[in-house]
């Protein structure tokens, strides 16, 4: 149980990552842009291409 | 200096978070949710995206946002009124738009055994390769598998517009991008907040439809891909 709830969080702070990150709007000085499509295409982080394999980890049970 | 976490159309109390006094700049009917900083740069921290998210999620349960990517930090008041001067037109057009509404996150993954189950009517029929050179005989093969790979991609994509259809009857907007591998659907939908159960519900009859997947539902989220804002003053990307 403990190790699926770990997963769990795991999983639920990369799809917070999916988001914070890469969507929302963007602000740079006076530069506000927003990302507004759900592509899979990360920014160079590593951290996030690693999401998919965690995701499918949690999804089989494993402990993380 | 100060961090910003999101727009609201709302002048909101200041409150404790934690420890960090969040307050909100109103201006032009506008709010920015902020809190004093020291720091220009943040680095990708776990405790730090709760944190960022948390105030969002709280937010959210009782003012409409707009949520602003993580990491942002703005000189002072000053540029914090005169974004807000700027961008109010568009700020209030998107604050329109996904009033009342949160985003729900789906993503479809294949199950092991799926690759199989979805190809199963779909493998080339044994052909008769007697009396091909093996130049021909190269090709023809090449092009049987190119006929599975494009008939899989057909039916992925058909399998997905099923199920982008059925939810969109229960949210004001969807969208969904294909890719490759396990994981081939990741799909973003604005609900309103009283038809969350309904799309849940919708959801679960979908999913025993399809057995040979697994669905991941999430949210509800602050509306990260229902955002749609315009730079003024050139083409310029950060």
């Amino acid at each position: 149980m403990l190790n699926e709830i770990q997963a769990k969080q795991k999983v639920t702070l990369l799809e917070i990552l999916d988001r914070v990150l890469d969507k929302g709007v963007v602000i740079r000085g006076d530069i506000i842009i927003s990302v507004a499509n759900v592509d899979l295409i990360y920014l160079g982080l590593q951290l996030i291409l690693s999401s998919v394999e965690t995701m499918e980890k949690a999804r089989r049970g494993d402990s993380a | 200096m100060k961090y910003l976490y999101a727009i609201t159309g709302d002048r909101v109390k200041s409150w404790q978070e934690d420890e960090k006094v969040i307050s909100c700049i109103s201006e032009y009917g506008l709010g920015m949710i902020v809190t004093e900083t020291s720091q220009w740069n943040y680095p990708v921290l776990e405790k730090e995206v709760w944190h960022h998210e948390k105030v969002l999620e709280n937010l959210m349960q009782s003012h409409d946002i707009l949520p602003v990517r993580y990491g942002t930090v703005l000189k002072d008041l000053e540029e914090a009124v005169s974004l807000l001067s700027s961008y109010s037109g568009q700020f209030k057009d998107n604050l329109t738009r996904i009033s009342g509404c949160v985003e729900m996150g789906l993503r479809i993954f294949k199950r092991d055994d799926a690759e199989d189950l979805l190809l199963s009517d779909l493998s080339p029929k044994e052909a008769d390769l007697t009396g091909l050179t093996p130049g021909e005989r190269y090709m023809h093969e090449k092009w049987l598998k190119w006929q599975v790979k494009d008939a899989k991609m057909q039916k992925e994509k058909q399998f997905s517009d099923e199920i982008h259809n059925s939810l969109l009857t229960l949210a004001k907007e969807g969208k969904y991008s294909l890719t490759q591998g396990k994981l081939f659907f990741n799909g973003a939908y604005l609900v309103k907040k009283n038809l969350v159960a309904s799309f849940q519900v919708q959801l679960d009859k979908i999913k025993n439809h399809y057995q040979e997947t697994s669905f991941w539902l999430s949210g509800p989220w602050p509306p990260y891909n229902f955002v749609n804002i315009k730079t003024k003053g050139g083409e310029k990307n950060v």
